[in-house]
């Protein structure tokens, strides 16, 4: 079994507890505006143009992104960095891209770490059929989930996906007691209106396993991996998010989790 | 900090530091009028006594801790038995841009009338260049090693326990304990220079009782009136007798520490090792009796720290100072780890001294913290909050691998507990040792040579034996096997000329001083520059890990197994530097496996390299009855050393500098500090007397409480594996390039060097840029 797989990085510290080393998935089934990371939305092994700098030299290369990794290889992988989980309380995280998209090998690499004891969590969109991602979700210790528009119809706008799914397999994370990081991209007019905050407030609100929520401000980082993959970046000029506001979305939301951070 | 500290700190920052005649012409002095016949141990023993007998005393205002090795803080003394510096080198000292000595009109004149006149030809550096072959010679100026004992006596070692419980009194006693145990001729004459050695420094502490005295005498506040009155008494007492209080404890350390750095200039100064081990018991005591307050220790330390940066390493000039390019003199305090009994030896103090440490901020001394896995977790974390604030200290030390590291070399449980890490990262046992250092071994030149079939490229000379250069190898392993001839040629020069040396030493220059402190020197009544100590270990520092082990995955893969150019391809572009060959460099660079990544293609080459080294160099005998021992560190001899090895297979262009310690090549580690610790800990450190790791972290990973926790964790897992030691620098590019255009606004910047840290200001330009392109990819 193989998996397409754009990063492996050890030493992965903002994607859940300790050190770890998280698997970032090919993939992803929405198209959010203003999403960092445009190399893992399709699903297929891309080749992009790079400068090779060497002093007064450059040399153009083009290089692949994403890799096929088979299960044998990513168990490999998370055996030989087990001591550091250990010592930290660390594990692995599935991220991407949406790991769900690759689901059979996330639940094989999921079972694997569970097998050896070493501590799972799921990054997840939460976009996946009801069944996939029970199945799926369910060998996962702790979940990393997204919460971005609340709005059925302003969800459809600006991630080209309707969020009846993401709101179902919440609610069963909820129903589960799954342990469960919130993350919420602070986006100027688009997640943070008021109406938006309050609609996530009242969904968490009702929830008890809720162990952090990180909100992630918008910072304008992602326009040369636009242009690298010949791709348009709807805010390639949208300034970074303003800290005051941030600070304020964090007065908003800090009675809601142990804790509540700006950035992960 | 208190007022009085803040002016001697400041002081102390301000001093510039100069070159003193004054030790010079008073050994020359002596010399000039020694008896005719006198055994050299008691030759040497009354010219320490000569010195100290006639040298300044120096008292600061409002010192509590006192004693001076020059006239003046920073005032650096040079040492014309070991190595006359000529008129030039005094220019040189004086003008160079880094690490200057102002040296005045009265200096020059003392060397040009007196000092150079009676030692040309006479110093222990003519000796040894005189003793050297002349395939010794070619190599040294190849750079492919250089030698520690060439401007500086053999020393490294660092006091134990009993220095701190001891008075020279006892000592004196011993002394003649052991004489009435019949011992030969040789044994009496050390013994004798052992008695007017530790007589001189009694007498000595006596002059500054004295001088106290005089001033107390002058003196109108009257609180400073009875803090005189005090420290006449500390200074009648210690180190004549064992130290009663701290604040004895302290000064009777500094008196011996004074003493050691005057005999001779031996290498790292001299150390008081474990101190939060050493002044427990005196701590403990005096709280408990309410003497001592954790305040007025704190000031005592405080004190006591400023007096180590009032010190500079004497000046070097030519290779050892580029090898060793820093006004730092490698005193390094280890705190934590265990008692000799295998316990966590972290206590109160230790805390206490890691605020001193942090409040200070000071270049010297150096500061580690020893990490067993019976430590708190407290106790690291305290740590990284002061390394986070980015001066490079503390660093940090695995004691249990130190500790095993000790036992496969045959010292006791007891010992090895006992021992620590000095001067950047060296294992010792410590007041029990002689560990000397001999030099650092270019791994990477005698590599270069390899390709070339034994003719080095940058001298124009067939250096090596005759071996197949890479165009005539049919394989990997055929290439192998020649760079491990060439590598045992050049150890055996190394050790051929390192046993001659130290045969000079234990001739020419025995330090009955220093012998009196590591034991057994005085029941073998021998010195510890001929064998006395109980141990005596002599290291040679492998040097460039990363480069040699990239040089050698990229020419595994691109000649033998992939076969994209031919040996005589690489040879030519290489020879070019590259010009002209910047696709092939491209792959070199960026397609080939790197040392750091945990990547098994590449970290196979350098635990092959690391056992060819480990096993030319292992269990040799020395001269003084030791042992030939490796270890890993670089100081800036990565710098020295790249600048005298021309284009390299790992895509390193001529001269630049070299992988330093067992640190990756600088940006060649993209897979972040997990991957960085797998591949370091697959060489087997245990083997090692030391291995040096730099790890980059950005400002930012410092942040938060989390952050240093995850931090504490990566020590704990990197320490499981055995890795000896990590350190870490925490400071942005953007500050450091900012600081290398406005060096003036930067004064106070410190950074981590190799196993010690030094100001920005200090470093030479390149060795500034390699520091730039280490941090800014750490940022990335």
């Amino acid at each position: 079994m193989k998996a397409i797989i754009f990063d492996i990085r050890s030493f992965s510290v903002h994607d859940g507890p300790g050190i770890r080393t998280s698997f970032f998935f090919k993939g992803c089934p929405l198209r959010c505006t203003w999403c960092h990371n445009p190399e893992s939305h399709s699903a297929e092994i891309e080749f992009v143009c790079a400068t090779k700098k060497m002093e007064r030299h450059s040399l153009r290369e083009t290089v692949p992104i994403g890799e096929s990794v088979s299960i044998e290889t990513a168990i490999a992988r998370v055996k030989a960095d087990r001591l550091f989980f250990e010592d930290s309380g660390g594990g692995i995280t599935l991220s991407g891209g949406e790991p769900l998209m690759q689901h059979q090998f996330a639940k094989e690499l999921l079972m694997a770490a569970n097998a050896l004891d070493i501590h799972t969590a799921i990054d997840t969109c939460g976009f996946a059929t009801e069944k996939i991602f029970q199945e799926t979700v369910a060998y996962a210790k702790l979940v990393l989930y997204d919460l971005k528009i609340i709005n059925s119809a302003l969800h459809k706008k600006f991630t080209g996906q309707d969020n009846q799914l993401i709101l179902n397999n919440f609610k069963w994370l909820q129903q589960q007691n799954k342990a469960m990081i919130i993350r919420i991209p602070l986006i100027e007019n688009i997640t943070d209106t008021p109406e938006n905050f309050e609609a996530i407030h009242t969904l968490l609100s009702s929830s008890k396993n809720i162990q952090r929520i990180d909100l992630l401000p918008f910072h304008a980082s992602a326009n040369q991996k636009y242009l690298k993959l010949n791709k348009v970046y709807h805010h390639a000029n949208s300034p970074s998010y303003p800290a005051e506001k941030s600070e304020k979305a964090l007065d908003f939301f800090h009675s809601l989790a142990p804790i509540v951070s700006i950035g992960a | 900090m208190n007022n009085r500290i803040r002016l001697l700190r400041e002081n102390s920052l301000n001093a510039v530091p100069t070159i003193s005649a004054e030790r010079a012409i008073l050994v020359t002095d002596f010399y000039a009028s020694m008896p005719d016949q006198l055994p050299v141990p008691v030759q040497r023993a009354q010219a320490f006594r000569y010195i100290l007998q006639h040298k300044q005393i120096c008292i600061l205002e409002n010192e509590l801790i006192v004693g001076e090795r020059g006239p003046a803080p920073k005032a650096t003394p040079t040492y014309p038995e070991i190595s006359l510096h000529s008129l030039q080198d005094l220019e040189i000292l004086d003008q160079r841009e880094k690490v200057s000595f102002k040296v005045d009109e009265e200096v020059i004149a003392a060397f040009r009338d007196k000092i150079i006149p009676f030692w040309t030809g006479k110093s222990q550096r003519d000796r040894l260049f005189a003793a050297m072959s002349d395939e010794w010679k070619q190599a040294y100026s190849a750079g492919f090693f250089t030698e520690f004992q060439e401007q500086r006596a053999p020393g490294h070692s660092v006091a134990g326990k009993r220095l701190f419980n001891t008075g020279l009194k006892e000592v004196l006693q011993e002394i003649h304990a052991i004489r009435e145990t019949g011992v030969d001729d040789a044994g009496l004459a050390e013994l004798e220079a052992m008695e007017i050695v530790a007589q001189a420094a009694i007498d000595h502490a006596q002059r500054y009782a004295l001088a106290l005295k005089a001033q107390q005498d002058k003196c109108s506040n009257s609180i400073r009136k009875q803090e005189l009155e005090s420290m006449i008494q500390v200074c009648q007492n210690v180190p004549a007798n064992a130290p009663k209080t701290f604040h004895e404890a302290l000064q009777h350390y500094w008196f011996i520490h004074v003493g050691v750095i005057t005999e001779l200039n031996p290498w790292d100064s001299f150390n008081p090792g474990r101190l939060d081990q050493h002044l427990w018991p005196f701590y403990e005591a005096g709280i408990k009796e309410g003497s001592l307050t954790p305040e007025k220790a704190s000031e005592l330390l405080q004190a006591f720290w400023i007096k180590f940066n009032n010190h500079p390493a004497p000046p070097k000039v030519g290779i050892t100072a580029l090898e060793s390019n820093t006004y730092t003199d490698f005193a390094l305090i280890n705190l934590g780890g265990l008692t000799e009994t295998g316990a966590d030896a972290v206590n109160e103090l230790s805390f206490l001294i890691l605020d001193v440490i942090e409040e200070m901020r000071l270049l010297q001394p150096s500061s580690m913290v020893q990490i067993s896995k019976k430590n708190p977790d407290r106790f690291i974390k305290r740590a990284i909050k002061i390394t986070k604030t980015g001066f490079g200290q503390p660093s940090f030390f695995n004691t249990d691998a130190i500790v095993q590291q000790l036992l496969r070399q045959g010292k006791s449980i007891e010992d090895a507990r006992n021992g620590g890490a000095s001067g950047c990262v060296e294992t010792g046992a410590f007041g029990t040792e002689a560990y000397t250092l001999s030099g650092y071994f270019n791994l990477n030149k005698v590599l270069e040579v390899t390709l070339y079939g034994g003719f080095d490229p940058c001298s124009k000379q067939q250096i090596g034996p005759k071996t197949p250069p890479l165009s005539a190898c049919q394989n990997f392993e055929a290439f192998y096997e020649s760079f491990e001839k060439q590598l045992r040629y050049f150890i055996d020069l190394k050790i051929t000329g390192n046993n001659r040396i130290e045969a000079l030493f234990a001739k020419f220059m025995p330090v009955p001083f220093f012998s009196l402190f590591i034991e057994d020197c005085i029941k073998n009544a021998k010195d510890y520059n001929a064998g006395g100590a109980r141990y005596n270990t002599s290291y040679v520092q492998g040097v460039g890990l990363g480069s040699i082990t990239d040089s050698l995955s990229a020419i595994e893969k691109w000649v033998f197994r992939e076969k994209e150019f031919s040996g005589n391809e690489l040879l030519k572009a290489l020879y070019a530097d590259f010009e002209g060959f910047e696709k092939m460099r491209a792959k070199l660079i960026y397609h080939s496996p790197k040392w750091g990544n945990n990547d098994p293609l590449s970290d196979e080459h350098a635990v092959r390299v690391f056992n060819s080294f480990f096993t030319a160099v292992d269990g040799r005998p020395s001269h003084r009855g030791g042992v030939f021992r490796i270890n890993m560190l670089p100081t800036t001899s990565h710098v020295y050393f790249g600048s005298v090895t021309a284009a390299m297979p790992d895509g390193r262009k001529a001269f630049k500098p070299l992988s330093e310690g067992i640190s990756p090549v600088q940006g060649a580690d993209i897979h972040g500090p997990v991957a960085v610790l797998q591949s370091a800990a697959k060489i087997d450190h245990i083997k090692t007397g030391g291995t040096l790791l730099n790890q980059k972290f950005a400002p930012e990973f410092f942040k938060t409480d989390e952050a240093i926790d995850k931090l504490c964790s990566l020590i704990r897992s990197y320490f499981r594996l055995d890795g000896h030691h990590i350190q870490f620098n925490v400071v942005d590019a953007e500050t450091l390039k900012k600081a290398q255009k406005n060096p003036e606004s930067y004064r106070d910047l410190i950074v981590r060097v190799a196993g010690y840290s030094d100001y920005f200001n200090d470093l030479g330009s390149d060795l500034q840029n390699e520091i730039i392109e280490r941090t800014a990819h750490a940022s990335s």
